[in-house]
């Protein structure tokens, strides 16, 4: 084990460690509460798990990006949902774990394990080669700009083409049938 | 940036045990997605897949020392978020149809 880890590191090795126990165990507590609320907010802990790793990992501004979009927007998106539905209309976790789909999830899981992870685990470390940047330049920030206005422009302009497609797209299916809905309640056939 | 300058170093851990944690991650992630019937819990799996894909290009990008898979995570980032938005539009309009959002009651289009 201790040739797997760099000199000098152990303890952002520990830190690592500690970081990735908690995220998996966040991970668990989301597909295992009962309550959406708690679900959610076991969801906030593991992006800011996933934050952290992403700053031990040489990369603070997609740090501050999982926190902010992850960890801010979506989570208040999925609470307002949340608030937005009634209780009792969400299905408990109780009539939901049907032997079969235990057996499913668990032969994908296993599936999955084999087929991606153990086979370069064995095959000992996943060999990258080097670019060449210096570890210092590749948390700043100017060095990302650099790469995405130059070199993947066009791929930015349509990420804001996609952005205003799903605003405007889910603008349209949630009111009109809101408006769909209160034709059909005037109406002598009623609702559906 | 000086206060951070302890981050700033080769790689913490062997580039398989990210590999291997985001793995794991998109396993859990995989599992809430077949195992709940709450819309809204399984669109908190499915983010955690998306995390999970975030974590193994961040990973490899740190590895690597390009810029490219950091840019990439930002794009996945984007995608998540309209994607999130789209989905839970989904699950609102279905709980006007159904009063539920349990995902074994959606049955709309079957014949």
């Amino acid at each position: 084990m201790n040739e797997l880890i760099p000199e000098g590191l152990p303890v952002l090795a520990a830190v690592w460690a500690a970081v990735a126990g908690i995220v998996v165990a966040s991970g668990l507590a989301v597909i295992t509460r009962k309550n959406p609320v708690s679900a959610v907010a076991w969801l906030i802990v593991h992006f800011v798990g996933t934050a952290c790793l992403y700053l031990l990992l040489n990369s603070q501004f997609v740090a501050a990006i999982q926190v902010l979009v992850y960890a801010g927007a979506i989570i208040v998106l999925f609470l307002f949902v949340i608030m937005l539905l009634q209780v009792d209309a969400q299905p408990s976790m109780g009539r939901e774990s049907g032997a079969g789909r235990i057996v499913l999830a668990g032969v994908t899981a296993v599936v999955l394990l084999t087929a991606f992870g153990l086979r370069d685990l064995s095959q000992g470390l996943v060999q990258v080669p080097s670019s060449g940047v210096p570890v210092e330049t590749q948390d700043s920030v100017e060095w990302l700009a650099n790469a995405l206005f130059t070199r993947h422009l066009v791929a930015f302009e349509l990420a804001s083409i996609i952005l205003v497609a799903a605003m405007a797209g889910v603008m349209v299916y949630t009111t009109r049938r809101r408006a769909a809905a209160a034709t059909a309640a005037a109406g002598p056939e009623g609702g559906r | 940036m000086d206060g951070l300058d302890f981050l700033s170093g080769p790689t913490v851990v062997p580039v398989s045990f990210s590999l291997a944690l985001a793995l794991t991650i998109f396993c859990i992630g995989a599992a809430g997605v077949l195992l709940r019937r709450n819309a809204i819990i399984v669109f908190a799996c499915i983010e955690m897949m998306m995390n999970a894909a975030n974590l193994a290009f961040v990973s490899l990008a740190d590895a690597w020392g390009g810029p490219e898979g950091r840019i990439f995570v930002f794009f996945v980032i984007i995608v998540a978020a309209a994607e999130a938005a789209i989905g839970l539009g989904i699950v609102i309009t279905l709980y006007r149809l159904h009063g539920s959002i349990d995902l074994d009651r959606a049955d709309l289009m079957r014949g």
